[in-house]
């Protein structure tokens, strides 16, 4: 099972950079960056402080990808 | 490469701690080898011992600049939760490394006996390769898993 995300889809909606991102859920740009490419799976607290940034829920961002 | 630094400087300080640790043992085995009466009379290099000294001062300069805690080695990177998850990684596989280098560096105590005269500090040496496997093994499974 893999979990896809939509965060480079919900910053640029959100006119963020992904230093500004980064800066406001406290970590490092390179972690958005895996994020976004998909390499690294965020915690559950990261993945709901980055829902917080965006006012969403965790499940519009965050989705399952089944076999 | 972000580890660098701090592999640079941990091993660095390895090879100068054995290199001083190399001229005390010279300067010891000179002492004795004159009895335990005295007088004694016997040199010894300071200069490996200045060369770990000043290393080691630059390094605790940089550990303050980026306000790194001293109770760790400085290619520890753990500035948010994906560092600390490739710290983890890197971590396991530095400790199951542990398992193929320890035989292997233990078996080049074997030429020993060969090399005791001309080289008679090779334990040391020895000794000294098992934290800089750690490092080196510790390094790139850092790094592969950080640029992966």
């Amino acid at each position: 099972m893999k979990i896809n995300n939509r965060v480079k889809e919900m910053r640029a909606r959100h006119n963020l950079t992904q230093e500004k991102l980064a800066k406001s859920v406290n970590v490092t740009r390179q972690t958005i960056v895996a994020l976004e490419k998909g390499s690294y799976t965020p915690s559950l607290l990261l993945a709901m402080q980055i829902a917080s940034v965006f006012e969403s829920q965790v499940e519009e961002i965050f989705t399952i990808e089944e076999e | 490469m972000k580890l660098f630094w701090g592999v640079f400087s941990s091993v660095g300080i390895i090879i100068l701690f054995g290199w001083s640790l190399i001229e005390f043992y010279q300067f010891t085995q000179l002492i004795a080898s004159q009895g335990l009466n005295p007088p004694w009379s016997a040199s010894l290099n300071l200069l490996p011992f200045l060369l770990f000294s000043l290393f080691s001062l630059i390094t605790f300069i940089i550990y303050k600049k980026k306000k790194k805690s001293l109770l760790f080695p400085a290619e520890i990177e753990e500035n948010d939760e994906r560092e600390q998850f490739i710290t983890s990684k890197a971590t396991r596989f530095a400790y199951i490394s542990i398992f193929y280098s320890f035989p292997f560096i233990t078996i080049l105590m074997l030429l020993y006996p060969f090399i005791s005269e001309s080289f008679p500090y090779y334990p040391i040496v020895i000794m000294l390769l098992f934290p800089i496997s750690q490092i080196l093994v510790y390094a790139f499974a850092w790094q592969r898993a950080y640029t992966s």
